[in-house]
C-alpha cells in the first residue's frame, strides 16, 4: 500500500513538473508574440512615415506645377486679349506683344507643368489627379500602407494575451495537482483528474491560440 | 548519508507551504495576464498616437503648401492684374484696363480663395483666416489633440503595466521566502511565511488600487469642439469660439488646453478677469507651459494686479532668466507699479541679455532668434502704450492697464518710459546692424519735423518750395507726405536710417538707409509714401516717422491720414 502511495506521489510530481514546463512554454510564446507585435508596430509607423514623406514631396511638386499653370493662364489669356484687340483694329499693332506672351505660355507648358493634368473641359489644373497618380506610382516600389502591419500587430497582441491568460489555467492545474499530492484520502484522485483535465485544456488553448492568430 | 526523518508537524508545515506556493503561482499568473493586457493597451495607444502625430504634421504641411499656392500664386497673380487695371485706369488707357479686367476673370477659377465664401467683392480681399482654418488648421489641431489624448492613455496604461511588473517581482520574492521556510526549523520559518504572506496582501491591495484609479479617456466630442474653437478664434470670431470651447468643456470638464484657449480668447476680447480665471483653472488642470504663465502675467498686468503679475513672471524668469520678452514685461510691470529702480534693473538686464545673445550667435556665424527683434520692438511699443494711457490718449490698438491702476508718480513714470523707449530703439537698431550696443558719441541735433508737400524744385532737383501742413493731417487718398527738417552739429559718419510706424507697428517696407551728403545744406526733405506709382495711396491712420543718425534716434514726428 505504501509503495502504491509513493507511486501516486511520484506521478503527481512528474505532472506538476510537466505543467510547470507547459506554463513556461506558454509564457515564452506570449513574450515572442508580444515582441513580434512591437516589431510590426514599428514597421507600420515606418510605412506611415514613408507614405507621408512621399505625399509631401509629391505635393510640393504638384503645387509648383500648378503655379506654372497659373502663369500659363495669365500669359495665354493676356496674349489672346491682345491678339483679339489687334484683330479688331490693326493686326500688326500688338503682334510682338502677343507673340512674346504666347511664347512665355508655351515655355510654361513645355517645361514647368504637365499638360496631361490640365482638365480640358473646365480649363483647370487637376492637381488631385496628379497627386493620386504619383501616390499609386510610389506604392509600387515602397511599402506605404501601415494598416496591414498594424493589423498583424493587433493579431499578435491578441495571441500574447491569450497565452498569458493560459498561464492562469496552468497555474490552476499546478494548484490542483499539488493538492492531490499532499491529500491522503480519495479526493486526491478527483483533484488529480481535474488537474490533468485543466492542464489539457491549457495545452489545447495554447495550440489554438497559434492557429487562430 | 542519512536523511533526517521529518516530524508530523513538519510534514504538515511542508504541505501548507506547498498549497501556499501553488496559490501564489495563480496570483502571479493573474498579475502577468493583467500586465500583458495593460502593456498591450499602452503599446496600441502609443502606436495610434504616433500615427496621429505623423498625420497631423502632414495635414499641416500639406495645408500650408496648398495655401502657399492659393495665396502666393493664384491670389498674387489676380492682385497684380488688379493693380494693372487700376494703373491703366489712372493713365486713361481704357483698352488696357478692359483687357486686364477680362484677364482677372480668367484667374478667378484657379483658386477657391478668389471665390465665395472666401472672397469679399466689397473689400476686394480674401478671408485668408477662414480659408486656412477650413483647409487645415481645424483638422491638424484635431489630429494633434487626438495624438496628445492617445499619448496620455498610453502613458496611463504603461504606468499600470509597470506597477504589475513590480508586483510580479514582489510575488516572486514571496515564493522564494516560502521555499526557504521549508529548509528552516522553529519559529524563524514562520517569520518567513508571515513576511511572504504580508507581501501577498500588499500586492493584492495594490492591484485593487491600480484598477480603481481613473484612466484618461479620449473624448472625440470634446476634441472636435476644441479644434472648431481654435479655428474660430483664429478667424477672430471670439463669441463663437467661446461657445465652442464651452462645448468642449461640457464634454470634458478637465480639458486643460480648452480652458487655456478659452482664457486666451477672453484676453483677446479684453475680458481680463475671465482670462485670469481660465488661465488659473488651466494650470490647476495640469497645463504648466511658459506661454500659459506668460499670458497669465500679462492679464494680471492689464488688470492692474501688479504683484500677482510679478509673481507669475518670476515663475518663468526663475526657471530661465534669459527670456528677454518676459524680462521686458517684468520691467513694464514694475514701472506700472511705481518701482522705477526695479524697472530700470529689469530693462538693463534685458538689454544686456539681448547683446549677449546677439554676440553669441554672431561669434559662431549664426543669427539670433527672430523673436529677439520682435520682443525688443514690442517692449518699446508696450512702453508707448503705457505712456499713451497715462497721458489720457489711448489709441485703438493701445494695450495697457487703466491709468487708475497705475501706482506711483505718473510724471516720473512717463518720463522714465519715454527715455527707456529711446534706449530700447537705439539698442535694437545697433544690435541688429552692428551686433553692438549704441556707441556714446555726439550726433547732430535735428529740428522737429515739418510735414507737407514739396511744391517746386529747381533744375538740379533741389527743393525750392515746400507747403507745410501745420496740423500734420492729410486727406484720404494722399499718395505721399514730405518731411522737412534742418540740423546743426556734426554730419553723420556711419548711417542714417528712417523708420515709419503705422498705427503703432513698424511698417518695414518704409525702412531704409539714406545716403545724401548732408554737409551741402542744413535743410533736408524725405518723402514717405508712394509718389512713384499711381497704384497706391497712404492708408488712413497714424504715421510716426523716426530718424536715426549713427544709430541714435535724433527726431520723431507724427502725421495723420484721415478716413474721409
Amino acid at each position: 500500500m505504501q509503495q502504491k502511495h509513493d507511486h501516486f506521489k511520484s506521478n503527481m510530481a512528474i505532472l506538476v513538473a510537466l505543467v510547470t514546463i507547459l506554463g513556461a512554454m506558454a509564457a515564452c510564446r506570449a513574450t515572442v508574440a508580444s515582441s513580434n507585435a512591437s516589431d510590426a508596430d514599428f514597421e507600420g509607423v515606418s510605412a506611415a512615415i514613408k507614405a507621408q514623406k512621399a505625399e509631401i514631396v509629391n505635393e510640393i511638386s504638384a503645387y509648383e506645377h500648378n503655379r506654372a499653370y497659373t502663369s500659363y493662364v495669365r500669359y495665354l489669356g493676356l496674349g489672346s486679349l491682345l491678339y483679339d484687340e489687334g484683330a479688331k483694329s490693326d493686326p500688326a499693332s500688338f503682334e510682338s506683344q502677343w507673340k512674346e506672351l504666347w511664347g512665355l505660355a508655351d515655355t510654361m507648358k513645355i517645361y514647368f507643368f504637365r499638360p496631361r493634368y490640365v482638365n480640358l473641359e473646365n480649363g483647370l489644373y487637376d492637381i488631385q489627379r496628379e497627386l493620386d497618380e504619383e501616390r499609386a506610382d510610389d506604392a509600387q516600389f515602397n511599402d506605404l500602407n501601415p494598416q496591414p502591419h498594424f493589423d498583424r500587430s493587433d493579431s499578435l497582441r491578441w495571441r500574447s494575451a491569450i497565452l498569458t491568460a493560459d498561464l492562469i489555467v496552468f497555474a490552476i492545474a499546478f494548484w490542483l495537482l499539488t493538492l492531490a499530492q499532499i491529500i491522503e484520502n480519495r479526493l486526491k484522485y478527483f483533484l488529480a483528474a481535474l488537474g490533468v483535465l485543466t492542464a489539457l485544456a491549457g495545452t489545447l488553448t495554447a495550440l489554438l491560440a497559434g492557429v487562430w492568430s | 548519508m542519512n536523511s533526517e526523518k521529518r516530524s508530523p508537524g513538519e510534514e504538515r508545515f511542508d504541505k501548507l507551504i506547498s498549497v501556499l506556493i501553488a496559490s501564489v503561482a495563480i496570483l502571479v499568473a493573474i498579475t502577468a495576464f493583467l500586465q500583458n493586457f495593460a502593456s498591450n493597451r499602452s503599446n496600441q495607444s502609443n502606436r495610434t498616437a504616433q500615427a496621429l502625430a505623423i498625420e497631423s504634421t502632414n495635414r499641416e504641411v500639406s495645408g500650408a503648401l496648398q495655401f502657399s499656392y492659393d495665396w502666393q500664386s493664384a491670389y498674387q497673380t489676380w492682385y497684380e492684374i488688379d493693380q494693372q487695371v487700376i494703373s491703366a485706369e489712372q493713365s486713361g488707357d481704357t483698352g488696357a484696363a478692359e483687357r486686364y479686367r477680362a484677364l482677372k476673370e480668367e484667374i478667378v477659377p484657379l483658386s477657391p480663395l478668389l471665390t465665395e465664401p472666401y472672397f469679399d467683392a466689397t473689400s476686394n480681399r480674401s478671408d485668408t483666416a477662414k480659408y486656412i482654418s477650413d483647409i487645415y488648421l481645424v483638422e491638424s489641431t484635431r489630429l494633434a489633440e487626438l495624438y496628445e489624448a492617445h499619448s496620455a492613455v498610453g502613458r496611463a496604461w504603461g504606468d499600470m503595466a509597470n506597477a504589475f511588473v513590480i508586483q510580479i517581482t514582489l510575488l516572486t520574492v514571496t515564493l522564494s521566502l516560502y521555499g526557504l521556510s521549508v529548509t528552516l526549523k522553529g519559529r524563524v520559518r514562520w517569520l518567513f511565511v508571515v513576511v511572504g504572506s504580508g507581501i501577498v496582501v500588499v500586492c493584492v491591495l495594490w492591484m485593487g488600487l491600480v484598477f480603481l484609479q481613473s484612466k484618461p479617456r479620449v473624448s472625440e466630442a470634446a476634441i472636435n469642439a476644441y479644434a472648431e474653437g481654435v479655428g474660430l478664434a483664429y478667424q477672430k470670431k471670439f463669441d463663437e469660439a467661446i461657445a465652442a470651447f464651452d462645448k468642449a468643456l461640457a464634454a470634458k470638464p478637465d480639458y486643460a488646453n480648452a480652458i487655456y484657449e478659452r482664457g486666451f480668447t477672453y484676453l483677446s476680447m479684453k475680458a481680463n478677469e475671465r482670462a485670469i480665471s481660465d488661465f488659473l483653472a488651466a494650470r490647476d488642470a495640469g497645463l504648466q507651459t511658459v506661454y500659459m504663465q506668460w499670458n497669465l502675467g500679462w492679464a494680471y498686468y492689464l488688470e492692474g494686479r501688479f504683484d500677482d503679475a510679478i509673481q507669475a513672471n518670476n515663475i518663468i524668469l526663475d526657471s530661465d532668466p534669459t527670456v528677454i520678452g518676459m524680462r521686458m514685461n517684468q520691467g513694464l510691470t514694475r514701472l506700472a507699479a511705481g518701482d522705477l529702480a526695479g524697472a530700470r534693473l529689469e530693462y538693463d538686464l534685458a538689454i544686456q541679455e539681448a547683446a549677449h545673445q546677439v554676440k553669441e550667435a554672431r561669434d559662431i556665424n549664426q543669427e539670433p532668434s527672430a523673436s529677439l527683434w520682435y520682443y525688443m520692438d514690442a517692449a518699446s511699443i508696450d512702453l508707448q502704450n503705457l505712456v499713451d494711457q497715462l497721458l489720457g490718449n489711448p489709441r485703438e490698438w493701445t494695450e495697457a492697464p487703466d491709468a487708475g491702476f497705475v501706482t506711483g508718480d505718473r510724471e516720473q513714470i512717463t518720463g522714465f518710459a519715454l527715455d527707456q523707449i529711446i534706449l530700447l530703439k537705439e539698442a535694437t537698431l545697433t544690435l541688429e546692424y552692428t551686433g553692438q550696443l549704441p556707441p556714446a558719441q555726439e550726433v547732430m541735433a535735428v529740428s522737429p519735423f515739418a510735414f507737407g508737400t514739396i511744391t517746386q524744385t529747381d533744375e538740379q532737383g533741389y527743393v525750392t518750395e515746400f507747403d507745410e501742413v501745420t496740423d500734420a493731417t492729410f486727406p484720404r487718398y494722399t499718395p505721399s507726405v514730405d518731411v522737412q527738417f534742418s540740423y546743426t552739429g556734426p554730419v553723420p559718419t556711419k548711417q542714417i536710417m528712417w523708420k515709419v510706424f503705422y498705427d503703432g507697428v513698424e511698417d518695414a517696407s518704409f525702412r531704409g538707409l539714406w545716403d545724401p551728403d548732408l554737409s551741402g545744406s542744413d535743410t533736408w526733405y524725405k518723402t514717405v509714401g508712394f509718389n512713384y506709382t499711381n497704384v497706391f495711396v497712404l492708408s488712413p491712420g497714424e504715421y510716426v516717422v523716426e530718424l536715426y543718425v549713427d544709430y541714435h534716434l535724433v527726431q520723431t514726428g507724427t502725421f495723420y491720414v484721415l478716413e474721409e
